[in-house]
């Protein structure tokens, strides 16, 4: 079952302009794999060079934020819905 | 060109959770609808503005844009504030900001329940003018948001508004609706 993944405006043009997508996984770095499998274009914005979560990027699964919940190798289960935020900071 | 609309109880809000967050900055979020073209002519004027209501520097300098034109409405991008979140600084620092990620989230879903999108940010300098420094402007999320900044530097907070695209960082007028309505026609 694949889950819902909500995007925010500025990754919209690199998954086809839409702001829900769906993708396949048990795990989000499953369900990342399998967006940037998709949309090539995402890469670059999940993953950092060495394969973890990009630092400027939220992730929320349901209501909690991933990095209390194991960040890339938190569960996701097919009712849930991944919600990515980017961050907003400066200075 | 882009105009911020922003209504004058949401101003002092914005401004007031700035102050709440003295000695470190504040932050929160805008959310929003924009339009496109076909908001009616404009026919602002510096002078029509009042303090505390306009932070542009294009506006002030040149009554409507730095060449002095008018604004034609088939360019014009109006963003009307609808709503502001005040957030938590994650970062709990008078230099540096972050947007506590759940009040962002909260804030999404706030105003995706109200009809709106998060359209933009602001953060207070609180020893700074009210301009975007080069942390704001290598972090800027989203070419399509508006970055409001709040000096606190000065006797009185100024408000101003950006663009940031591409590191390159465009002014915007900020009108309460009063004003907004008078010039676009609504």
């Amino acid at each position: 079952m694949p889950v819902e993944v909500r995007l925010p405006t500025v990754l919209r043009p690199l998954a086809g302009g839409g702001a829900v997508v769906k993708a396949e996984g048990d795990t989000l770095r499953e369900v990342f794999k399998d967006l940037v499998r998709q949309y090539p274009g995402l890469s670059e914005s999940l993953f950092t060079p060495e394969g973890d979560m990009h630092r400027h990027l939220n992730v929320f699964l349901n209501d909690d934020d991933v990095r209390y919940l194991g960040r890339l190798d938190a569960k996701v289960g097919p009712a849930d819905t991944v919600t990515l935020m980017p961050a907003v900071a400066g200075g | 060109m882009a105009v911020l609309v922003l209504p004058q109880a949401l101003w002092e809000r914005v401004v007031a959770h700035c102050l709440d967050g003295l000695p470190m900055e504040a932050c929160g979020l805008l959310a929003g609808v924009e339009r496109t073209g076909g908001v009616g002519p404009g026919s602002i004027e510096a002078g029509e503005m009042g303090a505390g209501e306009v932070g542009a520097g294009e506006v002030g300098a040149g009554g409507a844009g730095a060449n002095g034109e008018r604004w034609r409405h088939e360019d014009l991008t109006v963003a009307e504030v609808c709503e502001v979140y005040p957030a938590a600084n994650a970062a709990l620092s008078a230099r540096l900001y972050t947007v506590e990620p759940k009040d962002l989230l909260r804030a999404d879903r706030a105003a995706e329940r109200a009809g709106w999108s998060l359209i933009g940010v602001w953060h207070s300098h609180t020893h700074s003018p009210a301009y975007p420094s080069p942390t704001d402007i290598a972090a800027a999320p989203d070419p399509l948001w508006h970055y409001v900044v709040v000096s606190l530097s000065d006797t009185e907070p100024v408000l101003r508004s950006y663009r940031i695209v591409g590191g390159q960082v465009r002014e915007e007028p900020v009108l309460t609706r009063g004003i907004a309505a008078r010039a676009l026609g609504w």
